[in-house]
Parts: structure tokens; C-alpha cells; sequence
């Protein structure tokens, strides 16, 4: 019987080509976004699974609740991890990491700039399921200034070569001997480390945080033993803080725990963060190894795929609903010939499914077309093989399955309703009811389109903004030349040669850019404050004078920093910000005191008093998602950049320029630089590619509805042939009959443009608000949108329509 | 083997009621070869696919052999139309997207008969209508003719007690109509029972009984001898 289907359902296709043509490359088109959003669903929950204990994992957050104010912090205090596996019985293993930043790492005469340092303990390769390939999994990572490698690394300084026991020449001034190698760690991990340095290493160093539990700086995570409850060890984490915070706090502040959090109007806790949870979940201010995804995301791309999906579906159903009066006399006739209206649904659900399964293989031929696109759109490595496992089959199998029946189930069983006695008649009767339900269907299709196209413009307006917000600084020519820091005293030097060159404007030696990274914040308090030790910690930049007109941010009272005035050291610039977090009516000649390390004793906090001489208008040196927070901008040497504006012109001379410089004063060392409006862009690049994803999809939505409103517009026209003949011969014109013909859909559009303004106008509003700074959703982008899909609605409908008006009234009347 | 009682059909549509068939009783006994005659609209169509319950009565009751035809689901009916009943219409009705073969074997797929009695069933019935040359096929590649006897193989293929036939031989020339005359009246020797449709009087002389339809209503019953008589007019029924 199923053989019958099949021939009868192919024999059907071929017959009706056009309209096979637009089911299948809807479908293959609605398939191939769902494949595609299920392979990059499963590659993001697919990380850090390939740690086996991953369910076992956790990581430790601390937050701070400081007047009102939550700072999250990826981080414990040094001697947590310890601690914990020896006093809670659920703790089975620990492992520690402090980030290193880059080093200079020299290989016989060969140097590299390494970016990817990390310090950690021997029990690494215990907690994460990372191969150890060479070395001594007892002792590896347990003595000082011993470092493994990454397989690739691990090549490119020695090749084929063993590198155990191999030496490493560190920043110039010390030596790390290789002691293992091992796997580079799988792309779908929230951290990649090329050299993991044995913790002891920095136990050799006078670092004060090492035994602090105050400073959070060590990235510590846990693995419980089976069966313990993380949230029961969560529980007792304040009794952690009572043991072993209190006392140092005691010595350090002289007061108690208690006091000190209520005086300081601080909470603090220590929260725990299943490893799986990372990639998706984890939103925190600092100490994250790397940018991470959110779950955003994956809803965003299923729902978008899915309502492709459901689009092309769509075109399925009001198709094969619209051809039905061809198909009702085989309905009749295997009626009379005994079939059960049964064997019916099962023949129209086998075509259904013949359709489906083309479908899908032609989606798999676009999935391995647009994969490379795909993956540099979105910095990732899929490839269609990742389907091929047991769940994403049995996803697929569904998939189709149900594709087939959403798609099939309505039509079959509208048509095996016919009753034979009638069709055989020949009415069958063209049904006003279900061309109202196909007009309802062309209306959400377009709907749905409209929102994806507003959301689109949304999207790119945003950005546009982004790209063009006054920032309160310049950053267009500004050119950056990193790691300044190893000149040392040269640094000067180089930025005065520079300064020579007719294209430098002017240049500035600093470690600060106003683009996110790490910040340093201190306490910095009013003069009047009796407490300043307990002030909010503010961000604290060193910059010298050359810094404001570099990067041309406005000083809008008082002065900026001068080499004239000697004082200046003890005076400070601050952002209008920080002028309303003060609180201060006349900021000029104020005192602020900032709460400093000591310099020869880092445990120790010193008051340091200062003078606002001058303040900044407000920029943006964070992200625009966040408002501007308070800055103090005090004069010092910080020579992590030299920053220099350019003159538009041979920006490539200049890199010439600086980069013969460089390599005259330190051979060897890799050259870096860049722009400053890049780094800028690169702030918002999950923006450009929800932007791009967006773009893309809405177009395959405009698209899909299209095939759809062409396939419907060719059968009613061909439905109509005679009523035109008719009007024809009584003498409407070509363009009455066509205008005829689109009016029905010039409604239909602009009904579907009215429903998807109010929904698309809540949707992007709600986007819009993870932007502290936004641009507004105004109603010529609605305008727009409508006035886009109406014009390609038009342009699809119009060539049936004039086609069917311009034919001649005779051989239409003839053919009926 | 059938029985009607009271037979009503109507359409409404709006307030008004269209009365197609009026209270007709009718028996037909196993075996006999019956007649419908009467003008075009006079429901001897619809009468045809009520028998063959393709179609429901409005009123009455229609007994086939013992069973209630009435009152049962579509399923029910289905199976009994599929296995006693065969069709041939005027305008052939063959199924467009099938080669002859595949016409032929179709109610035997949905009889579910194995493949190996399928594939003799079809091959019989190939030769004995002389159309084996044609098996490959499609319907729009036969003559009016040709078609018709794949419809009448069709009819005849599942072994039928029952072939309605509804003027089965208006589209065709005197000749091939005459064949397809003499093939019923063979089958109907053979023990089928068959009812047609026709306007011809000719036709009509192959048949034991002839009833006339006008207006819905049934005017007569006239026992008919082969090879002619007129049907006597007869009383009309309430
Ligand atoms: N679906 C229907 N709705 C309304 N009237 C119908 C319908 N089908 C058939 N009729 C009417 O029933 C009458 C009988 O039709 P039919 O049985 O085909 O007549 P015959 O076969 O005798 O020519 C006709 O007048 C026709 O118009
Ligand atoms: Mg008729």
C-alpha cells in the first residue's frame, strides 16, 4: 500500500512543479534554520561538559551588597580552597587559579608573548578531565617555577622535541622549567590556558593576598564528593567567613566581623555556581576567564528559527489546502473504489512526509553550504557531523515527523472528508470558510515577518547609535601601541619621537583606555566623612597631562593637570558623576580622601588627601549598556599604552614609523597595536551578531511568506480566470483586473503590519533596556516596515495578477 | 438483498428544502438487473450512490441484506460497499495519476488482498477485457472506450454481488456501448447483480426491471422481457 503512496505522492509532485518547487524550499529553508539553530544549541550546552565530573563541579562567587550596590565576583581568597577540602566533609577536591595576564616568554632566542598564563594548583588536572600527556601526574605542578604546556604550545616552542625538563625564560627575569604537557582544552570550555605555572611559584613572591582571605582575587572551584548537596555546603559558607574572615579582620580593622559589615553597610557571601551553569548562566562583573554566552541567545535563535519553520508550514498547509479542488476527485474515485477515509489521511500524510524527507536532505545541503558563514558569524566550529548522535537523530526524527503532521494533518483531512457523492457531481465546493482560515495564515506569516523586520531595523539603530553616541571623548584616530610598559624609561622617550612626526598630534602615556577592562577602585571618601576606610569603592585612574587632550574629553570646570603646576600630585580630576556621588556643591579645591596601599606594606591602608582641581564632562569608558559611574582621574605615571591621535593621512607610515622604533629598542618583542574605535566596536560585538542573525532571518521570513503569497496569487488567479474573462468582455481594462486582483492582498499586508507593530514595539522596547544609553523605536521604522513588506508582497503578487488580467478573455471562457 | 423503505433526500440550503429523492421503496432481489430510467434531475444519480452508500439518505431505511445500511458508521459502511460493490459512471472517473494496472489493482489494495492474488487477480482481468497492450498506460492516453472498459474491469475486478452503473455507456459510440451491454449481461448470468442508469431504451432491454424517477418521486415498475417491450406505465406512488 505504502509503495502506492509513495508513487502517487511522487507522481503528484512532478505533475505540479511550481507548486512542489515553493513547499519544498520553504520547508528545506524552515528545516535548515532549525537544524542550524539545534547545532548551535547543542554546542552551547555542550560546554565544559567534557569535564566528567562536571555535575560534581562548582565554582565560588563572592558577593558584595554595599549600600545597595551588588558587585559579583568570581573569586575567593587564597587559602578558601584549602581550607574547605580539609574541613567540609562534602568538599572531596579544590583547585585554584590567578591569572598571570601576559608574559614574555623566551624560547633559546626565539620570543613569545603569551596571553593565555594561568597559576594553579596540582589537583587541575583532578578536578577538569584535561589529559596530562607528558609528565608525572604525582608530581606535576607541585614545585615552584614549573609550568606545563599545551600540546600546541608545547610545539611551537620545541616541535617534535620532549619539552619536559626544558627551561623558559619569564618577563627577563625569571626561569620556569617545562614539567608536562598537556591536551589543549576543547573549544567548548569557559577557559583556555596555553601555560598552567605551579601555584607554589607564586607562594615564592611577598604577595600579601596570598594568605588574605580579604582579597578575592583566586578563581577557586570545588568538587564535592558523589552525593553531597551543594546547597546544604552552601549553607554553612557564612560559618567559613566566621572561622577564618573574623580574625583577620579583627587584626587588620581592629573591630569584629559584625560591626565592620554593619558599619560598612556591607553584606557578604560566598555563593556556589554548578560549572555546567557557567557558559549560559553567569553574569558577573570581574573575574570571569572569558566572555561568556547567555541563555538569551539560544531562546532568541530557537524562536526565530522555529517561526521560520512554522512559516514555511504554513505555505505547506494554505497550498496544498488551495490545490485541494484537483486533488478531490481522486478523493472521490478511491472512495468508490472502497478506501476508508483512513487509508486517505495516511496517503496525504505519506506525501506530506515524502515532501518533508526532500526537504530535509535539501537542508542539509544549505546547512553544509552556510556552515563556514555561520561559524566566523558566530566564532564557532560546527560542523553537520555533530548530528550525527543518538538524541540529535531521534531530535531530527521528531522533527520531521512532526513537520509532517502539522504540515499534513489539516489538508489530509479536509480532502478525505470529500464526500464522493458530491465531487463526482463536480462540486466540490471551493470552501469560503478555508479561505478564511488561508488568509488568516497569510496574515500571521506576514505579521511574524514584520516583526522580524522591525526587530532588525531595532537592532541596527541601536548599533548606529552606539557607533555615533557623543562618548564624551574621540575615538576616531587614536592609535594604540601596546605593552609601552617594558620601554620602561624609554617610554617617554618614544612618546616625545613621536611627537615629532608631523601626523601625532598628541600623545599620552597611560594604562587606562575608556573601553571596559579590569578596573582598579579604591575607597574614596569626603574630607568630612569620619569613616573613609568604608567608603564605596570608586574607579581610580593615573593619567598625566597629555591625557584629557588626547583623547579629547572636555574639561568643564576648573583646569586640567600642567606640568607647571608642582602640586598637582596631590590633586585630582573628577567626572560630573562623581561630582553628584560626592555630593559637592563647588567640587573645585574640595578634598577627597582615597584609601591607598602602602607602598612598602601592601597589607597596609593609608589616607591619602587630595584636591579636586578640575572636572571632566562625563564619557564613557564603560560599556553603553552601563550608566556612567563616578571616576577620579588623579596625575601618575602608568605606562601600560601609549595612545597617540593622528592626523587623517598615511596611518600607515606612521605604524611604520613606530613599529622600526620599537623593534630598535627592544628586539625582539612582538609588536602590538590598535585602534582605538576598534576596541570600541569590540565592546558590542554579540550585538552585531544578534544584528546580523536577525537580518538574516528576517529576510528568509520576507522570503518564505513570499513563495507562499506567489503560489497562492498564481491559484486564485487561476481560480478567477473566468470571472476576468467575464469582466474582460464586459470591458474592464488591464489595469482594473490586476488592481482587482492585489487589492485582497494590499489588505491582507497591511492587517498583518497592524497586528505586529504593538508586538514588535514590546518585544524590542524590553531589548532595548539592557542599554543604559538607547536609541528610541520611532514610527517611521514601523512606516517602513510596512511600507517593505507591502512593496515585495506587491512585487510577487503583481506579476500573477497581470499576467492573469492581460490573458485572453477568449481561451479563458473556452477552457471553462 | 436490498431493501428501501422510504428513501427521502433533500438539500437545504437557507430556509428552503430541496427535495431530490421523495420516499421511495424499492427491492432488489440478488441476481436481477435492474433499470433506473427517468429525465435529467430526477435523482436516479443520487438513488445510485445512496445503494452504493457513497451518499446518505435523508429519511428512511435502506437494509442491505440484514444489515441496517442506516444506521451504520462510516467505517461500517465502507467495509460492506468495499467488498460488494463495484462502480462505473458515464464519464469513466478512472484516477488520473495511476496507469491501468495501478487502477486495477487499487480496491484490491484497499481490500487488502495479497500481493500474489493481486498480481493473478489483475493479470485475469487484463486478458479478459483484451487490454493487457494498454497496462502501462495512463488514462489520458486511452480512448473513451478503452477507459470505460478499464472502469467496467475496475467494477468487476473485487468480484462484486452489486455493479452500479450510471449511464455507462452515454459518452460512448453505439458499438463500444453494445460491448459494454453484453459484458453485463454476462456478469449478470454469472450471478452479479447489477443496477444502471440509462436513456437509452435499448440499454434498457438488457435489464429484467425497469423503474422510472421523475421529480424525485419513483413512477413506475415494469417487468421488461430481453430484447425489448416498453415499460407499462404504472401507478404512482405516494
Ligand atoms: N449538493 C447538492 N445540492 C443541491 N442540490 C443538488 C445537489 N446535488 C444534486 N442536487 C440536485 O439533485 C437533483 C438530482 O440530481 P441527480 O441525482 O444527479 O439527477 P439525475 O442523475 O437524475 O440527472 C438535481 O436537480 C440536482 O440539482
Ligand atoms: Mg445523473
Amino acid at each position: 500500500m505504502f509503495k502506492n503512496y509513495f508513487k502517487v505522492a511522487f507522481r503528484n509532485l512532478s505533475r505540479s512543479k511550481g507548486y512542489t518547487l515553493i513547499t519544498l524550499s520553504g520547508l528545506a529553508i524552515g528545516l535548515a534554520a532549525c537544524l542550524l539553530a539545534f547545532l548551535y544549541i547543542q554546542d552551547e550546552l555542550s560546554y565544559d561538559r567534557y569535564n566528567e565530573k562536571s555535575e560534581r563541579i562548582f565554582r565560588i562567587a563572592t558577593r558584595m551588597v554595599r549600600e545597595g550596590t551588588e558587585v559579583n565576583i568570581i573569586g575567593a581568597g587564597a587559602p578558601t580552597a584549602k581550607i574547605m577540602t580539609e574541613e567540609f566533609p562534602e568538599v572531596e577536591n579544590a583547585v585554584r587559579f590567578r591569572e598571570e595576564g601576559s608574559a614574555k616568554i623566551k624560547v633559546g632566542a626565539t620570543v613569545f608573548r603569551e596571553k593565555k598564563v594561568i597559576y594553579s594548583d596540582p589537583s587541575f588536572f583532578d578536578v577538569f578531565s584535561v589529559p596530562l600527556l607528558k609528565g608525572d601526574r604525582q608530581a606535576v605542578l607541585t614545585a615552584p617555577r614549573t609550568v606545563v604546556l599545551s600540546q600546541t604550545t608545547a610545539e611551537k616552542y620545541f616541535g617534535m622535541a620532549d619539552p619536559v625538563g626544558k627551561m623558559l625564560r619569564v618577563d627577563d627575569k625569571s626561569d620556569w622549567q617545562v614539567s608536562g604537557v598537556f591536551a589543549d582544552i576543547p573549544r567548548t570550555s569557559h577557559f583556555h590556558f596555553d601555560l598552567i605555572v605551579s601555584f607554589s611559584t607564586l607562594d615564592m613572591t611577598s604577595d600579601p593576598s596570598m594568605g588574605s582571605w580579604m582579597s578575592f582575587n583566586f578563581q577557586t572551584y570545588l568538587l564535592l564528593r558523589p552525593g553531597a548537596s551543594a546547597s546544604d555546603l552552601e549553607a554553612k559558607l557564612p560559618l567559613l567567613f566566621a572561622t577564618h574572615l573574623a580574625p583577620e579582620i579583627k587584626q587588620f580593622m581592629g573591630i569584629s566581623l559584625e560591626d565592620f559589615m554593619t558599619k560598612a553597610k556591607m553584606k557578604l557571601d560566598y555563593s556556589l555556581q554548578p560549572l555546567a551553569a557557567i557558559h549560559l548562566h553567569s553574569n558577573y562583573s570581574a573575574g570571569e576567564f572569558e566572555p561568556n554566552s547567555d541563555i538569551k541567545y539560544i531562546f532568541l535563535f530557537s524562536a526565530v528559527s522555529l517561526f521560520i519553520l512554522i512559516l514555511a508550514i504554513i505555505n505547506f498547509i494554505n497550498l496544498s489546502t488551495a490545490r485541494s479542488i484537483s486533488r478531490a476527485k481522486e478523493v472521490g474515485l478511491r472512495k468508490v473504489l472502497g478506501s476508508f477515509r483512513l487509508d486517505l489521511v495516511k496517503q496525504f500524510l505519506t506525501e506530506s512526509l515524502v515532501l518533508c524527507l526532500m526537504a530535509l536532505a535539501i537542508a542539509c545541503l544549505l546547512i553544509v553550504m552556510v556552515l563556514p558563514l555561520f561559524n566566523s558569524l558566530t566564532a564557532k566550529e560546527l560542523a553537520l557531523g555533530a548530528l550525527l548522535n543518538p538524541l540529535a537523530v531521534a531530535a531530527v526524527i521528531v522533527m520531521t515527523l512532526l513537520v509532517t503532521i502539522m504540515a499534513g494533518a489539516y489538508p489530509a483531512f479536509l480532502l478525505s472528508a470529500y464526500r464522493p457523492a458530491s465531487i463526482l457531481r463536480g462540486n466540490a465546493g471551493s470552501g469560503a470558510g478555508r479561505g478564511r482560515l488561508r488568509r488568516g495564515l497569510v496574515v500571521f506569516q506576514f505579521a511574524v515577518s514584520a516583526v522580524m523586520i522591525i526587530g532588525t531595523l531595532v537592532v541596527f539603530r541601536q548599533l548606529h547609535y552606539i557607533q555615533n553616541k557623543k562618548l564624551g571623548f574621540d575615538k576616531e584616530q587614536v592609535l594604540i601601541l601596546r605593552h609601552s610598559r617594558l620601554l620602561e624609561s624609554h617610554a617617554e622617550t618614544l612618546k616625545q619621537e613621536m611627537l615629532r612626526s608631523p601626523q601625532v598630534v598628541s600623545a599620552t602615556l597611560s594604562s587606562y583606555l575608556p573601553v571596559p577592562s579590569a578596573r582598579a577602585r579604591l575607597p574614596i571618601a569626603r574630607a568630612d566623612n569620619p569613616n573613609p576606610r568604608q567608603a564605596f569603592p570608586v574607579s581610580f585612574w593615573r593619567i598625566d597631562e597629555d591625557y584629557i587632550g588626547t583623547l579629547g574629553m572636555k574639561i568643564v570646570a576648573g583646569r586640567n593637570f600642567s606640568a607647571q603646576f608642582s602640586g598637582d600630585a596631590q590633586s585630582v580630576l573628577i567626572n560630573q558623576a562623581a561630582v553628584s556621588h560626592f555630593g559637592l556643591k563647588k567640587p573645585l579645591g574640595q578634598t577627597l580622601i582615597m584609601m591607598d596601599m602602602q607602598a612598602d606594606n601592601p597589607g597596609k591602608m593609608v589616607s591619602v588627601p587630595c584636591t579636586v582641581i578640575g572636572v571632566v564632562e562625563d564619557f564613557h569608558y564603560e560599556s553603553l549598556r552601563e550608566s556612567i559611574a563616578p571616576l577620579v582621574l588623579c596625575r601618575g605615571q602608568s605606562l601600560g599604552n601609549l595612545v597617540m591621535r593622528l592626523k587623517p593621512g598615511n596611518i600607515a607610515a606612521v605604524i611604520k614609523t613606530l613599529k622600526r622604533k620599537w623593534t630598535a629598542l627592544l628586539p625582539g618583542e612582538p609588536f602590538e597595536y590598535a585602534f582605538l574605535d576598534e576596541s570600541f566596536n569590540k565592546i558590542y560585538e554579540s550585538e552585531m551578531i544578534i544584528g546580523r542573525i536577525f537580518a538574516i532571518f528576517a529576510a528568509l521570513a520576507v522570503f518564505i511568506g513570499c513563495l507562499g503569497l506567489l503560489g497562492l496569487a498564481s491559484f486564485s488567479a487561476a481560480k478567477r480566470t473566468k470571472e476576468i474573462g467575464v469582466r474582460k468582455v464586459l470591458g474592464a481594462t488591464v489595469r482594473e483586473m490586476a488592481a482587482l486582483l492585489i487589492r485582497d492582498y494590499v489588505l491582507l499586508i497591511g492587517l498583518a503590519n497592524i497586528i505586529a507593530w504593538p508586538i514588535a514595539y514590546y518585544l524590542m522596547q524590553r531589548w532595548l533596556q539592557n542599554f543604559a544609553y538607547r536609541t528610541s523605536i520611532s514610527i517611521p521604522i514601523f512606516i517602513f516596515s510596512g511600507l517593505l513588506g507591502l512593496a515585495i508582497a506587491l512585487l510577487t503578487v503583481s506579476y500573477q495578477a497581470i499576467r492573469a488580467a492581460r490573458a485572453n478573455p477568449v481561451d479563458s471562457l473556452r477552457y471553462e | 438483498m436490498i431493501k428501501l423503505r422510504g428513501i427521502t433526500k433533500f438539500y437545504s440550503s437557507g430556509f428552503v428544502k430541496t427535495f431530490v429523492l421523495r420516499n421511495i421503496d424499492l427491492d432488489v432481489q440478488e441476481g436481477e438487473f435492474l433499470t433506473v430510467m427517468g429525465p435529467s434531475g430526477a435523482g436516479k444519480s443520487t438513488l445510485l450512490y445512496i445503494i452504493g452508500m457513497l451518499d446518505d439518505a435523508s429519511e428512511g431505511q435502506y437494509h442491505f441484506y440484514d444489515q441496517p445500511v442506516h444506521s451504520l458508521n462510516e467505517k461500517k459502511r465502507t467495509q460492506i460497499h468495499q467488498q460488494n460493490i463495484g462502480f462505473v459512471f458515464q464519464s469513466y472517473h478512472l484516477i488520473d495519476e495511476l496507469t491501468v494496472y495501478e487502477n486495477l489493482e487499487t480496491p484490491l489494495l484497499y481490500k487488502k488482498v495479497k500481493s500474489d492474488e493481486r498480481k493473478s487477480l489483475v493479470a485475469d482481468s487484463l486478458d479478459r477485457f483484451r487490454i493487457v497492450a494498454k497496462k502501462g498506460l495512463f488514462p489520458n492516453q486511452l480512448s473513451g472506450g478503452q477507459q470505460q472498459l478499464v472502469a467496467v474491469a475496475r467494477a468487476v475486478i473485487i468480484n462484486p454481488k452489486l455493479i452500479l452503473a450510471d449511464e455507462p455507456t452515454g459518452n460512448l459510440n453505439s458499438r463500444q456501448g453494445e460491448e459494454i451491454m453484453e459484458l453485463f449481461k454476462k456478469l449478470n448470468k454469472e450471478g452479479t447483480t447489477i443496477i444502471q442508469v440509462t436513456h437509452s431504451e435499448k440499454n434498457a432491454s438488457y435489464s429484467d426491471r425497469v423503474i422510472h424517477l421523475l421529480d424525485g418521486w419513483m413512477e413506475s415498475e415494469a417487468k421488461t422481457g430481453i430484447g425489448g417491450g416498453q415499460p407499462q406505465s404504472g401507478i404512482r406512488k405516494k
